[in-house]
C-alpha cells in the first residue's frame, strides 16, 4: 500500500507494552489537527490488533500499516 | 431502528474500583486508561480498599482513634504500596510481580493512574470510606475528584453501557 501524505506527528511507542502504545496514540490524536497525520511505532504485537481497533472505534483513518525488523508502523489520518 | 454510526462504540464507562490489591487495581487502572483513549467519558469510583492506592505514598493515615490508626498501620494506604491478593508473601510476591513488569516494559499503577488523570478519567474517591478512614481531600494524590456518594456512582453506571466492579 503506498500513498503520499506527510507525517506531521510521530509517536514513539517501541518497547512498550499494553495498554500503553494504544494510550500514547490517544495522546498523540489530541495534538494534531483534523486531517493531519500521525506515525505511531510500535513493538508490542498486541498493537497489531489494537490500534487498528482504536482507529476503527474513534472514526480515525488507518491510511497505512507495515511492518519491518520487528517494528510495527501505522499511520493515521485525524478525523 | 439502529443507528450504525453509534451503536458499535459504547459512550461511557464505570469501574467501581473496591480492591485495593495490586492484581486488580492493575487491570482496573489499564481498561480505565485505556477506555479513555477510546473516546469514552470513563469513570472509576474507588471504594473501601479501593481507596487506599488513591492516597498519597507518603500519607500514612493517622486517623482518628486507634482503630483507624490499626487499620491504616496493617493496610499502607498509596500507588506503590499495593499487596497481591494471593502469595504476596510479605511483599515478594507483589515485588517480584512489579520487577517482571517493569522488565517487560508494563507500565506501572503509579504510570497508568497519571495517564488517567491525564485523559480525563473521572477518579472518584468514596465519600463514605474517606470519613470512615479520616482522610482528607489533600492527602490523596493529585488529580482525583471530589468524594462522592454510592447514589452519584451508580445514577453514573445507569448511563454507562460499560460497567465493571473489580
Amino acid at each position: 500500500m503506498s500513498m503520499s501524505y506527510t507525517i506531521d506527528l510521530t509517536i514513539d511507542a517501541k518497547g512498550q507494552k499494553c495498554p500503553m502504545p494504544v494510550l500514547l496514540t490517544s495522546r498523540g490524536i489530541k495534538k494534531i489537527e483534523s486531517g493531519q497525520v500521525m506515525l505511531v511505532e510500535a513493538t508490542d504485537s498486541g498493537s497489531q490488533s489494537d490500534i487498528p481497533s482504536w482507529a476503527k472505534d474513534t472514526g480515525n483513518e488507518l491510511i497505512d500499516q507495515s511492518a519491518e525488523d520487528g517494528v510495527f508502523r501505522y499511520v493515521i489520518r485525524k478525523k | 431502528m439502529s443507528d450504525n454510526s453509534t451503536e458499535d462504540v459504547p459512550e461511557s464507562m464505570t469501574i467501581v474500583a473496591w480492591s485495593g490489591d495490586l492484581d486488580k487495581m492493575w487491570p482496573t487502572l489499564i481498561l480505565g486508561s485505556t477506555g479513555a483513549a477510546y473516546g469514552m467519558k470513563t469513570t472509576i469510583f474507588f471504594t473501601f480498599w479501593g481507596l487506599f492506592p488513591l492516597v498519597r505514598d507518603d500519607v500514612r493515615i493517622t486517623g482518628t482513634n486507634a482503630m483507624t490508626k490499626a487499620l491504616a498501620g496493617m493496610n499502607r494506604p498509596g500507588i506503590s504500596h499495593m499487596k497481591l491478593s494471593k502469595l504476596n508473601m510479605a511483599g515478594a510476591g507483589a515485588w517480584m510481580m512489579k520487577k517482571l513488569a517493569n522488565d517487560n516494559k508494563v507500565a506501572s499503577p503509579k504510570e497508568l493512574i497519571e495517564m488517567c488523570t491525564e485523559l480525563d478519567v473521572n477518579l472518584w474517591p468514596c465519600e463514605m470510606t474517606m470519613e470512615l478512614l479520616g482522610l482528607k481531600q489533600d492527602q490523596l494524590i493529585e488529580g482525583v475528584g471530589t468524594p462522592v456518594g454510592a447514589a452519584t456512582a451508580l445514577s453514573e453506571m445507569s448511563r454507562s453501557q460499560i460497567n465493571l466492579f473489580i
